[in-house]
């Protein structure tokens, strides 16, 4: 077994898993090796660790969550939602808006350069 | 969360009780939240996810007949509701950008963090890494090595073969592990 062979295992490990005879021959010659498995394992480790984790929850959506049961279909507070929906929308609204302003100005120019009847 | 569910708690659920559901509510959907953050980045999504997620599971709670232990199969349709997002918000990846200040501020909170020294550091190392990584690595690697879905249930969850998921896995843990060990 060569370091290619083994580096290209190193990444489907599984939890778990103890490395075969022939890799443990190849890992105790090979320092780099071994040190590529080493971060393999501390990273299984670590993103297991992950799970116990947690971030914190928006306000409103524990209690959003609890009234499902009279109305299954609630919304988050609907100020949430609304900033929310601007915020991903925002490119087009902003071109709305600039065509709005656009055509705005063009009409009044249009409108001011009209001569004035007699 | 609770790695057991009461199924007193749930047969109280079932029977439609509000007060066993918000109980449930409360010991489960910081996990949930954090599952769904974790696979579309952006709050404002996760949250949507995460509201979806409960109504699957107040309806499909009926159904459900404890093969798998309930949190097991609440990750499940958490991860089903996050990644029915995924897709309908795929237009928006331009978005995840600008929401990574955002989604610094919501790292682990003191209380939830492991007493040991160092390894709050180490993992917000690796929640940073995770959020860099492109989607489809991030989705099948959280599900994998975080929730420990297996590869079936990832291929299915994703619609992609087993064989695809068994890659985007391995790319993804490759790609994490040259972020967080650079040589």
């Amino acid at each position: 077994m060569n370091c290619g062979d083994l580096r290209g295992r190193t990444a489907s490990y599984e939890s778990g898993a103890e490395p075969t005879r022939r890799e443990l021959r190849h890992l105790s010659r090979c320092k780099e090796c071994a040190q590529e498995m080493a971060r393999y394992g501390l990273l299984a480790e670590s993103l297991e660790a992950l799970r116990s984790q947690v971030v914190t929850v928006p306000v409103g959506l524990e209690a959003a969550l609890m009234a499902i049961p009279s109305a299954p279909r609630p919304r988050l507070r609907p100020a949430v939602a609304v900033t929310g929906h601007l915020r991903r929308n925002r490119r087009s609204y902003a071109s709305g808006v600039a065509l709005a302003l656009t055509a705005g100005a063009a009409t009044w120019a249009t409108r001011s350069r009209r001569p004035v009847a007699a | 969360m609770r790695e057991s569910v009461p199924a007193e708690l749930l047969e109280r659920c079932r029977r439609g009780d509000e007060s066993a559901w918000a109980e449930l509510v409360r010991a489960t959907h910081r996990e949930v939240y954090t599952l769904c953050l974790r696979i579309l980045r952006n709050p404002d999504d996760a949250a949507e996810a995460t509201q979806d997620a409960y109504v699957r599971a107040w309806k499909g709670l009926k159904s459900f007949r404890g093969e798998a232990s309930f949190t097991t199969w609440l990750y499940r349709v958490a991860s089903n509701a996050a990644i029915s997002k995924q897709r309908s918000r795929k237009r928006r990846r331009e978005h995840e950008v600008t929401s990574d200040d955002k989604m610094l501020a919501l790292l682990p909170s003191e209380e939830s963090t492991e007493g040991r020294a160092g390894v709050r550091a180490e993992l917000e190392t690796l929640e940073q890494a995770l959020r860099a990584l492109p989607e489809h690595y991030r989705s099948a690697v959280v599900l994998r090595d975080v929730y420990g879905m297996s590869i079936n249930e990832i291929a299915e969850r994703l619609a992609i073969s087993e064989s695809a998921a068994k890659v985007r896995v391995h790319r993804g843990r490759k790609k994490l592990k040259e972020m967080v060990f650079p040589s």
